[in-house]
């Protein structure tokens, strides 16, 4: 196998490079720097200083520029794809409902609906806004702070309009 | 295109079909060509699949938030639109309702066949089971209790 080939592999393989690292970084955090940043917070930071070596290492393969924004753009797509998977885990109301399904066994529809109350599911969503900086509360109110997940939101109105999504409400 | 003109039953199983699979299989195909025509070098071939690849999977894990409606998104969104007028938390829990939240996601799992209704009870099917377990063992890798959704 020659240098290039080993080079592409290296890169194909660079998620689960990431989810090693993610899980050695969450585990050591829970366990000694017991610092209070949030799992997607954790999924973001891992994601992206990991840019540094796997970025090095494809270049000291490839030996040209052209390599390193192809490895950035390789490696940061397939990152944002990992992150939305973790996040996927972390968020989505989908497998929220399978996970009380099989803890239940079975479930009422109503007894689903009583553990995922509106007020519940906003509050909580805030509170992580809150703490990945995207939102501030001043007075009881709550106003933008970062750009990140507000370009998101845009991008993604674009894309419902575009796809014809938009018979979907909330 | 197609979206606009007829939406798949299975929009992430048909956009894997679409975006990977067969392009994937295109690649073999193309592969088996290069090795009697030999017109490019195989690395080429690899790279460029590789970057589209990438830029696929990052498009493949966008499209569910557009179609499911991110709270967290929309959250932004409605924060984003009063400006500096800013909104308070009863203001945007008035803009969900229960109904949406959680019965569209029933009824979405319903259809894609991971749930199924028994009277008035929602039970597992066995690929729900599946994928039920596969986010279990995924949170038990890092050490993490379930997501609060």
């Amino acid at each position: 196998m020659n240098k290039t080939t080993f080079s592409l592999l290296f890169l194909l393989l660079s998620p689960l490079i990431l989810m090693v690292f993610h899980i050695i970084f969450v585990k050591l955090n829970k366990k000694f720097f017991k610092s209070k940043i949030s799992n997607q917070n954790t999924a973001i930071f891992c994601e992206l200083i990991l840019n540094i070596p796997i970025i090095f290492i494809f270049y000291s393969l490839n030996k040209s520029f052209s390599a390193i924004a192809y490895a950035f753009l390789v490696y940061n797509s397939l990152g944002y794809a990992y992150f939305h998977f973790f996040n996927m885990s972390e968020t989505a109301r989908r497998i929220k409902i399978l996970l009380e399904i099989k803890k239940n066994k079975t479930l009422k529809i109503e007894n689903l609906t009583q553990n995922y109350k509106s007020d519940f599911m906003v509050k909580t969503r805030l509170q992580r806004l809150l703490e990945l900086n995207q939102i501030k509360k001043i007075n009881e109110k709550y106003f933008i702070k970062g750009k990140i997940l507000l370009f998101a939101a845009i991008i993604i109105r674009f894309l419902k309009k575009t796809l014809n999504l938009e018979n979907k409400t909330l | 295109m197609i979206w606009r003109i007829k939406k798949p039953q299975n929009e992430i199983v048909f956009l894997l079909f679409l975006f990977i699979i067969f392009p994937f299989l295109f690649l073999i195909f193309i592969f088996f060509i290069n090795i009697f025509k030999n017109f490019t070098d195989n690395n080429l071939l690899f790279s460029t699949f590789l970057l589209y690849f990438s830029l696929s999977c990052a498009y493949i894990q966008t499209y569910p938030a557009a179609r499911a409606n991110a709270p967290s998104l929309q959250i932004v969104y409605f924060i984003y639109k009063s400006g500096k007028k800013g909104f308070s938390e009863e203001e945007i829990i008035n803009k969900f309702n229960l109904n949406n939240l959680v019965y569209e996601r029933v009824e979405d799992l319903i259809k894609e066949n991971f749930i199924y209704q028994q009277d008035n009870s929602i039970i597992l099917t066995q690929k729900g089971l599946i994928l039920a377990n596969i986010f279990r063992i995924y949170r038990k890798l890092y050490g993490l209790e379930f997501g609060q959704g």
